[in-house]
């Protein structure tokens, strides 16, 4: 194994060798660091579970073509704060950040994530979805740049945040700032609150509160499961149930 | 079908954002009803069907709704759905985040006491689908979420196959929908009819739908009113003259521009 983890409890360190790929597992909060040599691929996922307060601060180096994907399922009933701030100065770089949130009560969950392109023939993508309920907060900040020379980059964004309680809230910050032409860029974002008419609708149908708010965890957790084996999956939706007092 | 039922409303007045808009409807809906509703834009048809299901922008101001002998008025609106009232929206909300068919299983299973299982949902649900045309992969989309407004009249009457109610108040069912898709729609309602009874009530303003229907009882409302009540041949009647004759006959005149639009339910 190639990898180097130091045993150290705020923080990670991942080394990747030449044409190397490496997919690691990470629960509850951990800060890394990282370095990819020329055509590696690290892949991690991380669950938060933790009833804590979660900071997370990603780094990392990068050299040619290598590859760098993250998804972060993060259900724990405290406040989170993701910082992901890379610099992605080689050619034919690949970032794929995907984040699922669910958040409760009071908590407040931050998400800042910012790619910088460089060079040339890079790909970024950043999914952010959430669901705020009773009186928390959601809070996605991307950011992608595209700097002069990064030419032929891809650039995507797609953020999503459901509203369910009226005390809930959520804001989106899907920022793209490009500054070479031959740049291909999409984001959207929206925010729905989940308004009388939707509950009236699914009322209507003999369903009450609670059956709602299930359905829509279990949408939810339907395309964070994708990105989970089996094991961690059964593990999701125990602890789901436990948090969430339907 | 089992006990015979009748919903009875009596006296009833409604405002929608402090506007009166039914002005005192009475209408008694029996068991194996099939009522052609018929009135122009905007005169309180849609607001009736609204007031029934419980929509909390409807305020009963007076007048009493009663199924046998239950007092509609005082159930919630889930409740009201349980005793067997369905209300298949003309323009349904598109719900991002819930899935399809987590949806129509939750329909089913909050009426049983134990859920359906999971190959029984599917299996049943394939059956329905096929009857209604409704390719079946839309179950696995969001609620709704980019369906076509034919999609979206398919799965209202999904769900109506699958709740199987006493009452389906269906509100321009066949709004948005090809004249093929009509004949499915009109041929789905008949055979639920003749299987399991019940009643139905209709708003639509396609004379083919309702030919195709064959209700045995058309209802016209007018202002707020219920101004008359027929047969078949009534829908004919209003096809070659329009609402004016009734209008006329029964000296009505009210400015349509004075009444809330009932699309404020509609548009969200």
């Amino acid at each position: 194994m190639n990898v180097v983890s130091k045993k150290n409890k705020t923080m990670n360190n991942f080394f990747l060798n030449q044409a190397e790929n490496k997919e690691i597992f990470i629960r509850n909060s951990k800060s890394f660091n990282f370095c990819l040599e020329k055509n590696s691929s690290l892949y991690i996922k991380n669950v938060i579970f933790k009833p804590d307060n979660n900071v997370i601060n990603i780094s990392g180096n990068f050299k040619e073509k290598s590859i760098f994907k993250y998804v972060i399922a993060d259900f724990s009933p405290g406040n989170t704060s993701l910082n992901i701030n890379l610099d992605l100065g080689n050619p034919g770089l690949q970032v794929d950040v995907s984040i699922f949130c669910l958040s409760f009560k009071d908590n407040q969950k931050k998400f800042n994530i910012c790619l910088n392109n460089k060079n040339k023939n890079i790909k970024t993508n950043i999914d952010s979805f959430g669901i705020a309920f009773d009186q928390s907060k959601i809070h996605f900040l991307n950011t992608c740049i595209a700097q002069k020379k990064s030419k032929k980059n891809i650039l995507s964004q797609k953020g999503k945040i459901i509203i369910f309680d009226k005390k809930a809230t959520g804001s989106i910050q899907p920022i793209l700032k490009i500054f070479e032409n031959d740049v291909s860029a999409t984001h959207n974002a929206s925010i729905g609150y989940f308004n009388n008419d939707y509950f009236f609708y699914l009322l209507s149908r003999g369903l009450k509160t609670t059956d709602i708010k299930k359905m829509l965890i279990n949408g939810f957790l339907r395309q964070a499961s994708r990105f989970f084996d089996k094991n961690v999956n059964e593990e999701i939706n125990e602890v789901v149930k436990k948090y969430v007092q339907c | 079908m089992a006990d015979k039922f009748k919903l009875v409303i009596k006296n009833l007045h409604v405002s929608v954002d402090k506007k009166e808009i039914l002005k005192g409807v009475n209408l008694t809906i029996n068991d194996g009803d099939k009522i052609a509703f018929l009135g122009p834009n905007g005169n309180g048809k849609s607001t009736l069907f609204f007031t029934i299901s419980g929509h909390p922008k409807c305020i009963v101001t007076s007048g009493t709704i009663f199924f046998n002998n239950i007092d509609v008025l005082k159930l919630s609106v889930d409740e009201r759905s349980k005793l067997g009232i369905f209300l298949g929206l003309q323009n349904p909300c598109e719900v991002a985040g819930i899935i399809n068919s987590d949806f129509l299983k939750n329909i089913i299973d909050v009426r049983n006491t134990v859920p359906i299982k999971l190959f029984d949902f599917y299996k049943i649900l394939d059956q329905n689908c096929k009857k209604i045309k409704f390719p079946f992969e839309m179950v696995h989309r969001n609620l709704n979420e980019n369906f076509s407004g034919g999609e979206k009249k398919r799965n209202e009457i999904l769900q109506m196959l699958l709740i199987k109610p006493k009452i389906a108040l269906l509100d321009e069912i066949d709004s948005g929908l090809d004249s093929d898709a009509i004949k499915v729609i009109a041929k789905v309602i008949n055979d639920e009819y003749k299987k399991n009874k019940g009643s139905f009530v209709i708003i639509s303003h396609y004379d083919k739908m309702l030919e195709l229907i064959n209700p045995n009882k058309v209802v016209v409302m007018i202002d707020g009113k219920i101004v008359m009540k027929g047969e078949k041949d009534l829908i004919k009647k209003i096809s070659e003259k329009g609402f004016d004759f009734i209008k006329n006959s029964l000296n009505i005149t009210h400015d349509k521009q004075d009444l809330v639009d009932e699309c404020c339910f509609k548009k969200k």
